[in-house]
């Protein structure tokens, strides 16, 4: 059967996912709110099979039935699954991406594809250690590291000023860089699901970190002897 | 169930930090069986039934995350999953451990039979040693593999080698485990107080805080390992 896909939407190259980000939804059995993080849905079974089979570009629901069975190894009818677009849409995640037209039929079939190649989940993407309770944490931090003997009390402005410039270093590079290669590194992580992304971009973190080490240098020392 | 339909009577006292260094309770927070226990307890005290749950999520979670086939994943979580049995006859090793304790009473309004609520012991359990050796694993060569060739792009399309990669990891979490765990270990009494203060996402960001500035503290000692790897 000969088809013609018409693609309308641009696909980005990065997203990045903060930690703290969630979607509402209510629950269908109690009716109950409920919230559920966005980067967890990368990782759920019923979710991700679709977010994986979307790597390879634009499906319909009908294409998306097959590729869904292959990967969970369970089938879902097209209701369930045009349910799971509909709620992975609400997250920023899937977008319709236009329609197929099939020679010789009236009828289109809409085409879903994923927001972005590459999802990329940080801790940074949301306030830089902005958030409501940060201040207490850090304080608690300046507080433990003041135990040790030859350490004055510390000061929380000071460990935020060096976390903040650590995180929003590592966040930046790892922006910038994703962005520049995304092609590249989609291809690499093709088969990776969000908790190999992760721990891949835990350590991509800690090497840009190493071969900068003096640009730290300065406002820890500042900070220990606060 | 309703929010008035129960009340929780605790009576532990739990303890901020407890530091593991015992090597055969250690290996117990890397049981299959008994670290999800561990794991569903980290918030809250809870009744078996809400942790026989919650023990369920995480077995769905973790296979989630291995390199399997869709098959085996159906089997493995099929195969992990435990009753409210098992959960109980954990529970009770666990305590035996010192590690789990009973908590108090669930008092559900109305009915005379109460329900036993858990907790750990303590609300942080610091391992000594923890993860060093996970990056000389099976499941880290394949994000070690992606790694490198990631590097690889920037790097002149010289990918480092996967061997190296993992010496510098391990050493990297050996140092700042290292630091992080004397620090808690030499003054646990003050900041068992300072953790019990906080939640477990507060404390979980505390902790990140301290493994970033223990990093940052060791950072020229990773010059050697650096240099082999990307040049």
């Amino acid at each position: 059967m000969q088809f013609r896909d018409i693609i309308t939407v641009e696909q980005q190259p990065v997203l990045i996912i903060g930690n703290e980000d969630t979607i509402e939804y209510k629950d269908v059995k109690t009716g109950e709110k409920k919230s559920v993080f966005t980067s967890n849905l990368l990782i759920d079974p019923l979710y991700s099979p679709i977010l994986t089979a979307l790597k390879k570009g634009p499906l319909t629901v009908r294409e998306l039935e097959i590729e869904y069975k292959k990967l969970a190894n369970e089938p879902k009818s097209d209701k369930t699954l045009y349910r799971y677009l509909k709620f992975l849409e609400k997250a920023g995640l899937v977008t319709p991406a236009g329609q197929r037209v099939t020679v010789g039929k009236t009828a289109t079939e809409a085409l879903y594809a994923r927001t972005a190649k590459l999802f990329f989940s940080s801790f940074a993407a949301n306030d830089l250690w902005e958030c409501s309770f940060c201040n207490t944490v850090l304080g608690k931090v300046a507080e433990i590291l003041s135990l040790r003997e030859d350490m004055p009390k510390q000061d929380t402005e000071c460990v935020k000023n060096l976390m903040t410039s650590v995180d929003g270093y590592i966040f930046n590079e790892l922006s910038d860089f994703y962005s520049k290669h995304f092609e590249e590194i989609a291809e690499i992580t093709k088969d990776s699901n969000s908790y190999e992304m992760s721990r891949i971009t835990d350590v991509l973190g800690t090497i840009l970190l190493l071969n900068q080490p003096k640009s730290f240098e300065k406002p820890l020392e500042e900070c220990l002897k606060a | 169930m309703g929010k008035q339909e129960f009340q929780d009577i605790v009576t532990f006292e739990q303890k901020g930090v407890e530091v593991i260094k015992d090597k055969k309770l250690i290996d117990v927070f890397y049981d299959e069986g008994y670290s999800p226990v561990l794991w569903a307890l980290r918030d809250q005290p809870l009744t078996v039934k809400e942790i026989l749950k919650k023990y369920n999520q995480y077995v769905v979670l973790n296979v989630a995350k291995m390199e399997l086939s869709a098959k085996d994943k159906k089997e493995k979580t099929v195969a992990t999953q435990r009753s409210e049995k098992t959960i109980y006859r954990y529970l009770k090793d666990l305590e035996n451990l010192g590690l789990v304790a009973k908590a108090g009473q669930r008092v559900v309004i109305g009915k005379t039979a109460t329900e036993n609520l858990f907790c750990r012991t303590a609300r942080i359990f610091l391992l000594e040693d923890v993860k060093v050796g996970w990056w000389e694993c099976e499941e880290s060569e394949v994000i070690l593999d992606r790694v490198s060739r990631i590097i690889g792009i920037d790097n002149k399309g010289k990918p480092p080698e996967v061997e190296c990669l993992s010496k510098l990891m391990n050493k990297v979490e050996k140092l700042e485990s290292g630091d992080v765990f004397r620090l808690l270990d030499e003054h646990y009494e003050e900041v068992s107080k300072i953790i019990l203060e906080g939640t477990f996402k507060e404390n979980n960001m505390l902790l990140k805080a301290l493994r970033t500035i223990a990093f940052l503290k060791n950072a020229d000692k990773y010059v050697d390992e650096l240099k082999d790897c990307i040049g």
